[in-house]
């Protein structure tokens, strides 16, 4: 028995859209059915996530959002991918490696070569660079539809896309600027896909004839550890998830069949996968082991008990939003994820040839198990919560099934025809699909049109400032901005995007010496006063008061350092001082 | 269909070269040509490099450009990256990456490769 024959036995079909044929009038082949439903979710996709940028072309996002553009702005600009950091970057996380030391880059190149490509064909620096994070962040959504297109048909997979491309969650990692991980992540389902094909080939060998014997599809194989080679250049916590579920899928069905996936005939081709990752993978191992984090295992064995990630453990990372059960599933979705729960067990136990319904286990075994590292290993919890993406995945192909399995196992009690089951299933669907559409996908409007449409995004005054002065500056300059003690967190990210489009550090400043780093040249050092965000903010009514005592904290701090001395740039608000005399400065 | 580089272009491709035409006339609409060539950059940097490499495998067509798509993303920028630390130029080493995988890509239908792998 192996995965083709399970695929054939519960009802749904392995390839494409078997399920999806098109019958009114005329035929659509069903390839084609699942190509257009592809292209729909794409295009659905693509007009939402990339609301942010559609009426203002200026970036936008956190710190990391800027931090990771820079590298490969950098790379464009230059027409070099160099592998250390050039002095604006490397001063952001100086010495962060400790094994590569000052300006090593904290991930392997691909990222950044992407963005560095995407100017290149672009044409533009930043229009080009924000589509492909916006598709590399909701391709998630196509990943899923792929997979569970190929084990279950068009429909569920339709409708876990849906149900993808407006999760809140993947478009917070987006936002935020955390888009590496994200795409890491993305690519999950797609090896398990190649991984679930391996296996089901070899068990399958495994009853065929003597020269095949326990052998499987090696093409499979080479290409699940080309996916994984993908993942872990891209970032590692993508390629952790995989293993993971990689891992549990691999003992499930060495259990169900009673046997390791292993064999005379497979060992080589293994051997020489695992050689061909190691080779790709092993150059950049000093880039990931050479960080300062530290994995103690917590040992809590209270966080168990829980199935996710409470908000509790990231404040100040992620808004609460993002692990709330309730913002990412609507009130309407419930009983179809409770239905797909239930059933999966049910089906596990009452189907034959159950080796689709081991991988929807398994994937939920290995989404807990990778949701709870901190207790095994010790990753932080701030970064484990951006794995709580690989529980969309499971969760809304467990809805999408609910609709599925629903009808199927009624008509099989109440023996009800084919045609019923048919008709409730796509009643269903539409049910599904019209409370996605109201519910999430109108709240995926609201906040994807409204993000980053305020003062937290880089104002043109700020933007024409870096562009056409802080970029004229020499390369190795430290400009000082004391703005984000004053005004707080939400000036940081402004203040990097400025960095990124001069190509100039630009750093914060809380206080004292100002020459306390290495590399840090005192004669060519500056202060940024930026008033321009603080006038905004008078312009409300609202805000007066408080933009009133800012911008007195502010000129304060200017008084003390540079009375008497005039600015270097004085144009919309925001000046500009160099820093000639070597006096300390009060924290 | 034969390409300029005599490599067949099936029949069955004709829908995904229509998918990927209609998101990149979407692009079109919301950013203009700077949508439009982004969207073709995507298709042509992630999604061909690896599938040269997967047209001979037994693999159906959505396979084949799903897995393709996914593997671009992460090795196809790696190949730049190395060529570029040979290559004086980064727009060059995009070039002499994708002439490197076209030629792997002939190597690789050879019977002794897949022999080997095999």
């Amino acid at each position: 028995m192996g995965g083709e024959s399970a695929e054939s036995a519960s009802g749904a079909s392995g390839k494409f859209g078997k399920s999806g044929n098109v019958k009114a009038g005329f035929t659509l082949d069903s390839k084609t059915v699942a190509v257009l439903a592809i292209t729909v979710l794409f295009v659905v996709s693509l007009y939402l996530w990339t609301l942010p940028f559609q009426r203002n072309s200026l970036p936008f996002g956190e710190g990391d959002s800027a931090w990771h553009f820079s590298i490969g702005d950098n790379m464009a600009d230059k027409d070099k991918a160099a592998f250390r950091l050039p002095y604006y970057i490397g001063m952001w996380y100086y010495g962060f490696n400790s094994i590569l030391g000052p300006f090593a880059p904290e991930y392997p190149p691909p990222n950044h070569v992407n963005y560095a490509m995407m100017q290149v064909f672009g044409g533009e620096r930043f229009v080009p660079v924000f589509i492909y994070r916006a598709i590399a962040s909701f391709i998630g959504a196509l990943s899923v539809f792929f997979l569970v297109s190929r084990l279950f048909g068009v429909l569920p997979a339709f409708i876990a896309g849906l149900g993808l491309s407006f999760s809140l969650r993947e478009q917070l990692t987006y936002l935020f600027g955390q888009q590496p991980t994200l795409t890491a992540i993305v690519v999950t389902p797609v090896t398990m896909y190649a991984w679930y094909k391996y296996l089901t080939s070899f068990y399958d060998s495994g009853s065929g004839s003597s020269s095949s014997y326990g052998k499987g599809n090696i093409v499979y194989l080479y290409v699940t550890f080309a996916l994984l080679a993908a993942q872990y250049l891209l970032h590692f916590q993508g390629f952790t998830g995989s293993v993971i579920l990689m891992a549990v899928f691999t003992i499930a069905m060495a259990v169900r069949f009673r046997r390791l996936p292993l064999s005379k005939s497979n060992l080589l081709p293994l051997a020489a996968a695992i050689v061909l990752f190691l080779a790709v993978a092993a150059p950049f191992a000093a880039v990931y082991f050479g960080s300062p984090d530290s994995y103690k295992p917590s040992w809590n064995l209270g966080r168990l008990l829980e199935w996710g990630i409470s908000p509790d453990y990231f404040k100040g990372s992620f808004p609460p939003a993002f692990s709330l059960f309730s913002s990412e599933y609507p009130k309407a979705l419930v009983p179809f994820l409770t239905a797909g729960m239930v059933l999966l067990f049910v089906r596990l136990f009452l189907v034959k040839n159950n080796v689709r319904e081991l991988f929807l286990l398994s994937w939920l075994i290995g989404t807990y198990l990778v949701l709870h590292l901190d207790v095994f290993v010790g990753t932080g919890l701030n970064r484990l919560a951006r794995m709580l993406v690989l529980e969309n995945y499971v969760f809304f192909t467990l809805i999408a099934m609910g609709i599925v399995w629903l009808p199927q196992t009624i008509a099989l009690l109440l023996k009800l025809n084919s045609g019923v089951v048919t008709v409730a299933k796509y009643v269903l669907a539409a049910i599904l699909v019209f409370s996605l559409v109201t519910t999430s996908g109108r709240a995926t409007y609201g906040s994807l049109s409204q993000a980053y449409s305020g003062i937290d995004r880089i104002t043109p005054a700020q933007a024409d400032f870096a562009a056409n002065y802080l970029s004229k500056l020499p390369e190795k300059v430290y400009i000082y901005d004391p703005s984000v003690k004053v005004v707080g967190q939400w000036r940081y990210p402004k203040m990097r995007w400025m960095l990124a489009i001069s190509q100039r550090h630009v750093g914060r400043y809380d206080g004292g010496p100002i020459a306390g780093f290495d590399n840090v040249d005192k004669n060519e050092t500056y202060f940024l006063f930026d008033y321009s965000d603080i006038a905004l903010f008078a312009s409300s009514p609202s805000y007066q008061q408080q933009a009133a005592a800012w911008a007195s904290q502010l000129n304060q701090l200017e008084q003390q350092l540079f009375n008497n001395t005039e600015p270097v740039y004085d144009i919309n608000n925001i000046r500009l001082y160099k820093y000639e005399n070597n006096a300390e400065v009060p924290a | 269909m034969k390409g300029s580089f005599g490599f067949r272009i099936s029949s069955s491709y004709y829908a995904w070269v229509a998918g990927v035409a209609a998101v990149a006339a979407a692009a079109f609409l919301l950013f203009g040509f700077t949508g439009f060539r982004s969207v073709i950059a995507i298709a042509l940097l992630f999604v061909i490099p690896p599938l040269l490499l997967l047209r001979k495998t037994g693999l159906d067509i959505e396979e084949k450009i799903f897995f393709s798509f996914f593997i671009g993303l992460g090795l196809f920028p790696l190949l730049v990256f190395a060529l570029n630390q040979l290559l004086p130029s980064f727009r060059l080493s995009i070039i002499a990456a994708f002439a490197a995988v076209a030629i792997a890509s002939r190597f690789l239908a050879s019977r002794f490769l897949i022999n080997l792998f095999r």
